[in-house]
C-alpha cells in the first residue's frame, strides 16, 4: 500500500527563495541581481499611524447632515493639535478641535477622522543572497544558496549569528556552565534541550539565538519572552537532536546562520528554518518538490514518542505493527543512523527527510 | 458521467483538515455496500499546495486494497466505470478544509440580538474573533469599536439589532462605525457587511456603506423579541464559505471536474445523515451526531424533524486543543488522564501534536491526552450548540443533555481508538446522556460523504447505512437521580436472542459493561428504584426494550448526572482508570 507521508527538509546544499514583504506598498531600493546582505535595506514603507475619531455632530449638537456647514478644515488638509475643525456661533459658541497632529482623512456621518502622519518602516534582507525578483512597491524576492533546515517549533523571532556548537553529541542537554563569554553574539547550538539557567546567561550574554532538539515545557513561557529566536529541531520535552541535524550544524561551526522560528502556514506545515549561506557549488538547484510515496531506502524521521527525533533508512514497508496503546498499524522497519537495532515505527509518525 | 439511473459504484471523498478519505461504495448482491476505503494527509499547504493530490493518495491506497483500477496513467480519475473493476460511475466529494470565515458580530443587546447572531454563524463554519455592542455597560467608544475592527480584519461583519420596526439609530451608528473601518483598510482586505438586523432599515444601510464595502441583507434574525430566525444569516454564511473558501482551495478545480455535485461543506453533509436517522423511527426522542475533526467540531441535533447545526471552528481534535486551555486551562484536560501529569506535560504534548497532525500515539499517556482533549473539545462543542436547541419533550431535565437516540460519533480520533470501550466512555464522560441511547460509530469516516452522495443517489446512502457502513458501538442506560454511593437504583434483565437471560443490580456510582455482541438482540426490561428514571415515561418507570448489540455491548452508566469527578488529583486518576477498566478500555 502506498502512503505519502510529510516531508521535512534538510539540506545540505541548496538554492533557497524567500519573500521579503514590505508592511505597505512602499519604495523597493535594490535591483534584480543585487547582492545583499541582512542588513542591507531592501525597501521602505510608510505604515499608516494613529488615528482619532471626532463626531463633530454630537459636540455641536447638530443632525450629521448638517456638519460639513460647520466644518473649518478640508479632507487631506494638514491640522495641528488643538485646531478647530468645527465651530458653531450663536450666544454661546461651540468649537471641535484636532485631539492630535495630522491629516484630516475621512469625513461623513456626523464624524471627522485626523490621522497621524504615517511611519517610515525599513525592511533589511535578513539573508545573505541576490535578489531574484523584484516585486514593484511589494517587496522582493531574494535567492540564497546554502544548507537549509526546518525545524518543529519556534518562538516566533528571527535573527543573524555565527554557529556555536556548545555539546560534543546530540543527546547531551545545553548546560548553563557551559554558556560563557565567548558565547556573546553567537547563535548556541546545543544538543537535546536547556534549563532556565541556559536561558539566563543567554539574555546576559545577547546571544543571537539557540538551536535544541527540544524545549522542556516547563520553559515555554520564558522562551516566548525571549528577544532572540529558539528553535526546537524535534518539538517539546527532552528530545535529542536527530543525528543529521547535529552534524550538518557542528560542520558550519563559526559560520553565520539566519535562523527564523517563525510559522509560515495557517497548519504550520511551513516550519522554523535555519539557514547557513554556502557558495553555490555548480549543479546547485533549487529543492524540486517530489509527490513520491515512502519506499525502502528513504531516510526518515520519526515523530512520536518513543522514538521522536530518530533517523534512519527504510529496510521494509509495509509491516503491521502493534503499538503499547494496542492500536495495529501499518509501520516501516527502520535502521537507525546511531547503528542500533532495526525499529519498528508507524508510517504515519514518519517524515521523509530532504 | 453515468446518470443517476446508471449509477453503480460511487467513490465519495472527504477532504478534512489533516486527512483526506476517500471510500469506494459499490453495489454487492443488489444493494450498495461499503467496498473500501483509503487516507492519506489533506494536501493543501506546502509542499502540495494542491488538494486534489491527497485525493489521489487516498484512492491509490483502494486501488492497493482492492485492485480496482480508479486512477489512469495521468493520475486521472476514471469515470465512468467500465470493464469490471475500473473506474466508478460517480464521485461525490466533501470538504472542511478551507479557513473558517472570521467574523466580527455587531448587535444592540447582548442577551437579545448578539446572542442569536451569535448562534446563528454558529452553524456555519465561521470563527468569531470579537463582538461590537451598543450596550453602554459594555463602554467601549466608536474608536476603540474601530480599532478592535481593525486590529482583527475580519472577513464579514455580521451586524443585527432592532426588531423588525424597532429600533434606527444605534443600528445605524453600528453601521457607520463598521464602514468606517472599513474606509480605512486597503479595498482588497474590507470585510463583508451582513445586515441581519430591522428589515425596514436594508435601504439606508446601502446608502451607509455601501461605497465601502460589499453590502449583503438577509432576514432579520430577530425579528421580535421573542422568536429569532438565524436561516437567512446560516444560508449566506454557508455561500460565502463554499464559493469563496472551498472554492478557493489550491487544486480544487480537478475535484470539481471529477464529482458529479458541487463540493459540500463536511459539516453539511454530516448534518443530513443526522437528520435521516432521526427519520429513520422519528423518535419523540432527539437524535445527535458529532464530527470531531482535526481543527473543528459539527454537533447536529434533531427534535421532532428540525435540525440545529453547530460548527465550531476554533475547536478540533488537534488545533483546537490551544483553545480550550487557553478557555478552561490544562487542568480541565488533565482530569480525564489516569496519571500524574503537570499542565506544563499537557501543553507540551499537544504543541507536538499540533506539529505532526497526521500522527498517531504509540504511548499509552499520549493516547490518554488525545482523548481527553476530545471530551473536552465535545464538551465545549455541545455547550455552544446547547442554547439553540428547542427539545421539547425530549428533554425532561432542564440542567442535563436532552433524551436521545441514536448518537452518531465521527472522527479520526474516536474511530482510530484502539478499544471500543474507550470510544464508549469518551461518548459517556463528553455527552453526558441520560436514559437509553444507541450509540453509533462512524469507523470509515462514511457519514459526511453518504450525506453528499444523498444527493446524487439516496439509496446508496440508505443501503450503505443498512448494510453496516456505521457500526453499533454500545447501548448505554444511564438512569437518572440520586442515592448514596452503592445503593442499588436499578434492575436490569437481558434476555438473549438465545433464550439466555442475564439480571443485574446496578449500584449508584457504578459503570458496568453487559455482554452484548455486535449482531445480536436482546430484550431490555428495566426496573428502576422509584426516584430514578430512565426514559420510560419519568422516575420509577420500567419497561421494556428492544436493543441491539454493539462493539462494546452494553453500558449501565449509574455514575450519576452531571458527572461528578473526585476532588483530588490521586483519587480522580484512581477513578478515571477504574472507570476505564470497567468499559473494556
Amino acid at each position: 500500500m502506498r502512503f505519502y507521508p510529510p516531508q521535512t527538509v534538510v539540506s545540505p546544499l541548496t538554492l533557497i527563495r524567500r519573500e521579503r514583504p514590505l508592511p505597505a506598498p512602499g519604495e523597493i531600493l535594490v535591483r534584480e541581481g543585487e547582492r545583499v546582505d541582512p542588513v542591507h535595506v531592501i525597501g521602505r514603507a510608510r505604515v499608516p499611524g494613529e488615528f482619532r475619531i471626532v463626531n463633530i455632530a454630537r459636540s455641536l449638537n447638530i443632525p450629521a447632515r448638517a456638519v460639513r456647514r460647520y466644518l473649518k478644515v478640508k479632507l487631506n488638509q494638514e491640522v495641528k493639535r488643538g485646531q478647530v475643525l468645527a465651530a458653531r456661533g450663536g450666544l454661546v459658541g461651540q468649537t471641535c478641535r484636532s485631539p492630535i497632529d495630522g491629516e484630516v482623512a475621512a469625513a461623513g456621518g456626523g464624524r471627522v477622522i485626523i490621522k497621524a502622519p504615517p511611519r517610515e518602516v525599513e525592511v533589511r534582507a535578513g539573508y545573505y543572497g541576490t535578489v531574484a525578483r523584484v516585486v514593484p512597491d511589494q517587496g522582493v524576492i531574494i535567492q540564497v544558496s546554502g544548507t537549509l533546515i526546518q525545524g518543529a517549533w519556534g518562538n516566533e523571532q528571527e535573527g543573524v549569528g555565527v554557529l556555536r556548537t556548545t555539546v560534543e553529541k546530540p543527546e547531551e542537554a545545553l548546560q548553563g556552565e557551559s554558556v560563557n563569554g565567548s558565547c556573546r553574539g553567537t547563535i548556541l547550538v546545543g544538543g537535546s534541550g536547556l534549563d532556565r539557567e541556559v536561558l539566563e546567561r543567554a539574555l546576559e550574554l545577547q546571544v543571537r539565538g539557540i538551536i535544541v532538539g527540544g524545549i522542556p515545557p516547563e520553559l515555554l513561557e520564558k522562551v516566548w519572552e525571549l528577544p532572540f529566536p529558539l528553535i526546537a529541531t524535534e518539538g517539546i520535552g527532552a528530545v535529542p537532536m536527530s543525528a543529521r541535524i547535529f552534524q550538518l550544524l557542528s560542520t558550519h561551526d563559526g559560520r553565520e546562520a539566519v535562523i527564523d522560528g517563525r510559522f509560515r502556514s495557517r497548519l504550520k506545515a511551513l516550519r522554523p528554518e535555519i539557514i547557513i549561506p554556502l557558495p553555490a557549488e555548480p549543479g546547485t538547484d533549487r529543492l524540486r518538490f517530489q509527490d513520491a510515496p515512502l519506499q525502502v531506502g528513504d531516510r526518515v524521521r520519526a515523530v512520536r514518542a518513543p522514538h521522536t527525533g530518530v533517523t534512519g533508512t527504510v529496510l521494509d514497508l509495509p509491516i503491521t505493527a502493534r503499538t503499547a496503546t494496542g492500536a495495529r498499524l501499518p509501520a516501516a522497519k527502520v535502521q537507525p543512523e546511531n547503528g542500533k537495532d532495526p525499529l519498528l515505527i508507524p508510517v504515519v509518525n514518519l517524515e521523509v527527510l530532504r | 458521467m453515468a446518470t443517476e439511473q446508471g449509477i453503480g459504484s460511487i467513490l465519495v471523498v472527504d477532504c478534512g483538515t489533516v486527512l483526506t478519505k476517500a471510500v469506494l461504495l459499490d453495489r454487492v448482491d443488489g444493494a450498495y455496500r461499503f467496498v473500501a476505503r483509503g487516507e492519506a494527509l489533506t494536501t493543501i499547504e506546502p509542499p502540495w499546495q494542491d488538494i486534489a493530490l491527497g485525493v489521489q493518495h487516498a484512492i491509490e491506497q483502494i486501488e492497493d486494497i482492492t485492485g480496482w483500477v480508479l486512477l489512469d496513467g495521468q493520475h486521472r480519475l476514471i469515470t465512468p466505470q467500465k470493464n469490471g473493476i475500473r473506474g466508478v460511475d460517480a464521485m461525490v466529494a466533501t470538504s472542511s478544509a478551507a479557513r473558517p470565515i472570521r467574523v466580527m458580530l455587531a448587535g444592540l443587546v447582548p442577551e437579545l440580538s448578539l446572542a442569536s447572531a451569535m448562534r446563528a454563524v454558529s452553524g456555519t463554519y465561521t470563527t468569531v474573533e470579537g463582538f461590537i455592542t451598543q450596550d453602554p455597560a459594555r463602554g467601549m467608544s466608536e474608536e476603540e469599536q474601530v480599532q478592535l475592527i481593525l486590529k482583527h480584519r475580519p472577513d464579514v461583519i455580521c451586524i443585527a439589532g432592532g426588531t423588525d420596526g424597532g429600533a434606527v439609530i444605534p443600528v445605524l451608528e453600528m453601521v457607520r462605525t463598521a464602514a468606517l473601518a472599513s474606509s480605512m483598510m486597503e479595498e482588497k482586505e474590507r470585510p463583508r457587511l451582513l445586515f441581519a438586523g430591522n428589515t425596514a432599515l436594508r435601504q439606508r444601510v446601502v446608502d451607509i456603506a455601501g461605497g465601502q464595502m460589499e453590502v449583503y441583507s438577509v432576514d432579520n434574525v430577530r425579528p421580535t423579541l421573542d422568536s429569532e430566525n438565524p436561516a437567512g444569516v446560516q444560508a449566506e454564511m454557508d455561500d460565502l464559505y463554499q464559493e469563496q473558501h472551498l472554492g478557493a482551495l489550491p487544486g480544487v478545480g480537478i475535484l470539481n471536474q471529477w464529482s458529479s455535485l458541487p463540493l459540500l461543506p463536511t459539516a453539511t453533509a454530516f448534518a443530513r445523515i443526522v437528520q435521516y436517522l432521526w427519520y429513520l423511527d422519528e423518535s419523540p426522542k432527539g437524535t445527535l451526531g458529532i464530527d470531531l475533526g482535526a481543527a473543528q467540531t459539527t454537533v447536529a441535533a434533531v427534535f421532532g424533524g428540525r435540525l440545529f447545526v453547530t460548527v465550531r471552528g476554533d475547536v478540533g481534535s488537534v488545533y483546537g486543543s490551544q483553545r480550550i486551555l487557553a478557555k478552561r486551562g490544562a487542568e480541565s484536560i488533565a482530569r480525564w488522564v489516569p496519571a500524574l501529569i503537570t499542565p506544563e506535560e499537557v501543553v507540551g504534548m499537544l504543541l507536538n501534536r499540533e506539529m505532526h497532525p497526521g500522527s498517531i500515539p504509540e504511548e499509552v499517556l499520549e493516547l490518554r491526552l488525545e482523548q481527553a482533549v476530545a471530551r473536552e473539545a465535545i464538551r465545549e462543542a455541545l455547550q455552544t450548540a446547547r442554547p439553540g436547541w428547542r427539545p421539547g419533550s425530549a428533554q425532561p431535565y432542564p440542567r442535563l443533555t436532552p433524551l436521545f437516540d441514536p448518537i452518531l460519533v465521527s472522527g479520526g480520533v474516536l474511530s482510530g481508538a484502539p478499544r471500543p470501550g474507550q470510544v464508549a466512555l469518551m461518548v459517556l464522560d463528553a455527552v453526558e446522556p441520560i436514559g437509553v441511547s444507541t450509540l453509533l460509530l462512524d469507523t470509515h469516516g462514511l457519514a459526511p460523504g453518504l450525506g453528499a452522495a444523498a444527493g446524487l443517489k439516496p439509496l446508496a446512502t440508505v443501503e450503505t447505512l443498512d448494510g453496516g457502513g456505521i457500526v453499533n458501538l454500545a447501548t448505554t442506560i444511564v438512569p437518572v437521580g440520586t442515592a448514596r454511593k452503592g445503593e442499588i437504583v436499578l434492575h436490569v434483565r437481558i434476555r438473549y436472542q438465545d433464550g439466555g437471560t442475564l439480571e443485574v443490580e446496578v449500584p449508584y456510582g457504578s459503570l458496568e459493561a453487559l455482554p452484548l455482541p455486535p449482531g445480536q438482540e436482546a430484550v431490555l426490561e428495566l426496573r428502576p428504584r422509584a426516584r430514578f428514571d430512565v426514559g420510560l415515561g419519568g422516575p420509577g418507570k420500567g419497561g421494556k426494550q428492544r436493543v441491539r448489540g454493539g462493539l462494546a455491548g452494553l453500558i449501565v452508566d449509574a455514575r450519576g448526572r452531571p458527572l461528578q469527578l473526585p476532588s483530588t488529583p490521586q483519587e480522580r486518576q484512581t477513578q478515571v482508570q477504574q472507570w476505564l477498566w470497567d468499559v473494556g478500555g
